[in-house]
């Protein structure tokens, strides 16, 4: 039984001991949670915190949850008008406010550091908290599977209290009526009559203890794919993101910060021509100095007319970054065991061929199209945040902070976000345009960062040094597996920047994903990590930590491959004897490829990488030699990612998991020199254009298996696809990204 | 400066800054926030306008220097043109920053050329998106390109 109902139940005051998870505090918990209603305009009633119906009949879903073009605010709608018989294309979303009910129940349990069970008393403890402590998070590919978990039972529980309502009405059995279309139905006698109209009857019903589920051969919308609600906008340009809130008296905010890492303002000089027209003033933030003027043009020109002095701040550059990874690696005990072998020096010595390899990866921007930005006003001690962002209760706690208010004197908007990839969960943005708003009371200030900004000031996927060993036996199968990898940690860098309580020292499990728990047999297998802590700031960075381990483990499985003499697809299905999930979905890339069959100068490569719940295998082709004329040609995606909701929306989040991580492989690099970032802007961190992007071809392979993430999990594989037809191409092994320089 | 603008078939008369680019007068001084900012450079496309069905992109061209030529935007066009239809035919956006100026710049090359082909759309869309619709974008090239061949 989910979380869901048995809020509903206790809403109802039908919360029987036994109903109630774990009694006591919980149950009082629970209480506070559902005296939340969502805010309601006159002749709307509230279904739940997520979900309200108008007396015009108009469906309204909370739309919790930060629409970056994962299309999640779609399915979302989907979801609950599939069980709730709502006429999908008709329904519209409204940005909730911040409140525990819209926290992320699935990413925050899977954000733990323990593993909890499906069921039980383990798992109905946590859920709970979650909703109180968690994040109210979109991030982590999980927007789909807590929306499953939670907002199919939302669906349902209303369609059986506007049934129960319409069938009092007519005087006859619930059981006899059903919903479609945004009506009640009573079949047998040919009635039908609108949401609108019993909304206010069914919005006062206990919601029922038992519901059943639509059975899925009835669906209209799930698994069909129907057009997304939030499309026309897009593409006709009423689509407001941050940077489009337009609020009277706008003004607005250019940045500089500091271009070292760890800098601070030492002064700052207003020269000649600084007080141009239309500027208001400067504020400094530490770090950084804005300037607000009645344009953002203006802004900007007027920080080139300060004589902004920065002291401090790091001289760090990549080769002493790779030196401390080294050494962590070179120092015995200082990398953590995640996964340990028992008799790996045995293994060692037993294997007939050994194998090692170094791979090192550079930091990585996230680039999303839409600069950084937010609009804040402060007005009488009560500040408003408009910003596109995937964590909303933390831009109001972090804002608040900033301000010296309580959290209850903020309110935040969330608009459409331009982009996210996990740069939109890191707020700094966030705190800086109510800093610089604070300053200017009353009034709205939208700050933005220019590209430039935007790219040396992100939070980067972090570079990464990495060593692989393997050994074969006589008979060609794998004797041991030993990867080593050092990097800094995201997961503790977002923590501490963000959520501080929540930074520790304790081993990050997340470092190891895609490098722990392999699907293949490798013997003896030991992985380990060490965390090296660096000036630059990491984040979360589409796919985190397994888009560098994808890269590493896929690689050395390639070059394993080579040592044994075989075919890198047969080698890694031989591998997968004991996963046929993942040889599914390997065999069916490489038949979509015609893998084993290349054009005359043509090259393939392949790779495969579980991460968020589902498991990706992609085939990427190319031509030319590895130089500057190389060319993506195709590539083939293969995914089981479960039940899929949106089938065409997941094909092309998979395709677009593909591109970001190709754009990356081929150009993709954040270089630091004496503690600053060499790149700037789209020139010098290039991008994939549409005549470099290759067609790419997906098949989603579907074997009952338990719902996956989708949003990120493209990106993995594509980056060890490429580098592997690379190595085939040339004979040489790719062992460092990026592929091509800028 | 005061300069006259004719944005969308409407005259405009702003009072801006000397070389303050087409972009941010089209979203600031006119509230058309069709056009995007994506990198200031040129680079991405993001800011396209269609200025007498030249494709410009708005970033990068003082506001003074289009003074009194037919400027379009993305809000001239509201969904049923064809190009539009085709793209939301084919779901093209993802994130949406970038199908403005996407729009806008099939749109410019069709106007000029009933007749594009797929491989001449491709060739003149510069634009970046960062999502990598790329290739619901092809599909919408592909289907416009073809309803055109049908219709010649
Ligand atoms: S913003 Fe004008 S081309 Fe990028
Ligand atoms: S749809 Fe997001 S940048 Fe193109």
């Amino acid at each position: 039984m989910g979380w869901t109902r048995r809020l509903f139940l206790t809403t109802a005051g039908l919360a029987g001991a036994g109903l109630v998870v774990g009694g006591g505090v919980l149950a009082v918990r629970q209480r506070r949670l559902l005296a939340f209603r969502p805010p309601l305009a006159a002749s709307q009633h509230a279904f739940s915190p997520w979900l309200k119906i108008g007396a015009d009949g108009s469906v309204v879903l909370m739309g919790a949850r930060a629409e970056m073009g994962q299309g999640v605010l779609a399915m979302m709608a989907m979801v609950v008008a599939e069980e709730l018989g709502a006429d999908y294309p008709a329904m519209r979303f409204e940005d909730p406010p911040v409140a525990n009910v819209y926290r992320n129940v699935v990413a925050t349990v899977l954000g733990l550091p323990i593993q909890v069970p499906e069921e039980g008393i383990l798992r109905d403890t946590v859920e709970v908290a979650a909703l109180q402590a968690g994040l109210q998070i979109t991030g982590g590919s999980t927007s789909t599977r807590d929306a499953w978990h939670q907002l199919r039972a939302v669906g349902a529980g209303a369609r059986e209290v506007l049934k129960a309502a319409a069938a009092k009405r007519w005087g006859v059995a619930a059981g006899a009526c059903d919903t479609e279309g945004s009506m009640v139905v009573h079949a047998p006698s040919g009635r039908r009559m609108g949401f609108g109209e019993v909304a206010a009857d069914a919005a006062a019903l206990e919601w029922p203890e038992r519901f059943a589920y639509r059975d899925p051969k009835t669906w209209r919308y799930l698994g069909k794919s129907p057009a997304r609600l939030d499309v026309p906008g897009k593409v006709d340009g009423s689509a407001r993101f941050g940077i489009d809130v337009r609020l009277p008296g706008l003004r607005y905010a250019a940045i500089r910060h500091a271009p070292q890492f760890g800098a601070r303002v030492q002064s700052v000089a207003e020269k000649a021509g600084f007080r141009a027209k239309g500027v208001e003033g400067q504020v400094n933030l530490g770090n950084a100095v804005a300037v607000v003027a009645d344009s953002w043009w203006t802004a900007k020109q007027a920080l080139e007319q300060l004589d902004i002095r920065f002291a401090g701040g790091s001289e760090v550059s990549d080769a002493q970054i790779f030196a401390a990874y080294a050494k962590a690696l070179d120092e015995p005990g200082r990398a953590h065991a995640f996964e340990k072998a028992a008799r790996l020096a045995e293994a060692k010595s037993a294997a007939t061929k050994k194998h090692a390899a170094e791979f090192r990866v550079p930091y990585l921007a996230h680039a999303c199209m839409e600069p950084m930005n937010a609009t804040a006003r402060l007005t009488e001690g009560r500040l408003e945040v408009w910003c596109g962002n995937q964590a909303p209760n933390l831009v109001r706690d972090l804002c608040a902070k900033a301000c010296g208010l309580a959290a209850d004197r903020v309110a935040v908007h969330t608009t459409l976000l331009g982009g996210g990839f996990g740069r939109r969960a890191d707020l700094d943005y966030a705190v800086q345009a109510s800093r610089i708003a604070a300053a200017f009371p009353s009034r709205p200030v939208q700050l933005i960062w220019s590209r430039e900004e935007d790219i040396s000031q992100d939070v980067y996927r972090p570079s990464a040094l990495a060593r692989y060993e393997a050994g074969l036996h006589a008979d060609g199968s794998v004797a041991f597996w030993h990867a080593r990898s050092a990097h800094s940690s995201p997961g503790r860098g977002f923590a501490q920047r963000n959520i501080p309580y929540m930074a520790n020292d304790l081993p990050d499990h997340t470092a190891v994903e895609a490098a722990a728990g392999l699907p293949y047999a490798l013997g003896e297998r030991q992985v380990e990590y060490a965390r090296v802590d660096a000036p630059v700031p990491v984040g979360f960075w589409r796919s985190v930590n397994n888009s560098q381990n994808g890269f590493f483990a896929e690689c050395f499985v390639d070059e394993l491959a080579g040592v044994a003499g075989k075919d890198p697809f047969e080698f890694r299905r031989a591998l997968l004897k004991d996963a046929p999930r993942h040889r599914a979905v390997l065999e069916k890339a490489a038949q979509m490829s015609g893998w084993g069959r290349d054009a005359p100068g043509r090259h393939k490569g392949i790779a495969l990488v579980a991460s968020f719940g589902s498991i990706v295998a992609e085939v990427v082709e190319i031509s030319g030699p590895p130089a500057a004329d190389l060319r993506i040609e195709r590539a083939w995606v293969a995914a089981d990612c479960g039940l899929a909701l949106d089938p065409r929306n997941v094909a092309a989040q998979l395709r677009s998991g593909a591109i970001y991580g190709l754009s990356a492989a081929l150009w993709g690099g954040i270089g630091i020199d004496k503690g600053r970032v060499q790149q700037s802007n789209f020139h010098d961190y290039r991008v994939l254009a549409l005549a470099d992007a290759p067609p790419i071809e997906v098949a989603l392979v579907s074997q009952g298996s338990p719902m996956g993430g989708v949003g990120e999990i493209g990106v993995p594989p594509s980056m060890p696809a490429l580098a592997n037809a690379v190595s085939r191409a040339t004979g040489k092994r790719v062992r460092a990204l990026p592929i091509l320089a800028g | 400066m005061l300069i006259e603008l004719t944005v969308n078939g409407a005259r405009h008369s702003v009072d801006v800054p000397e070389d303050k680019p087409l972009l941010w007068v089209l979203r600031e001084e006119l509230a058309l926030t069709g056009a995007k900012y994506g990198c200031g450079i040129g680079a991405c496309g993001a800011c396209t306008v269609l200025i007498g069905g030249e494709v410009v992109r708005s970033c990068s061209v003082a506001a003074k220097e289009v003074a009194g030529r037919p400027i379009r935007t993305i809000e001239n066009f509201d969904n049923r043109h064809p190009v539009q239809k085709a793209w939301v035919e084919q779901q093209v956006p993802q994130c949406g920053y970038c199908q403005p100026g996407f729009v806008l710049a099939a749109t410019a090359v069709l106007e000029k050329n009933p007749k594009a082909t797929e491989a001449e759309l491709v060739a003149a869309l510069t634009n970046l998106c960062r999502c990598g619709s790329y290739d619901a974008i092809r599909a919408a090239i592909r289907q416009l390109a073809e309803s055109k061949h049908k219709g010649a």
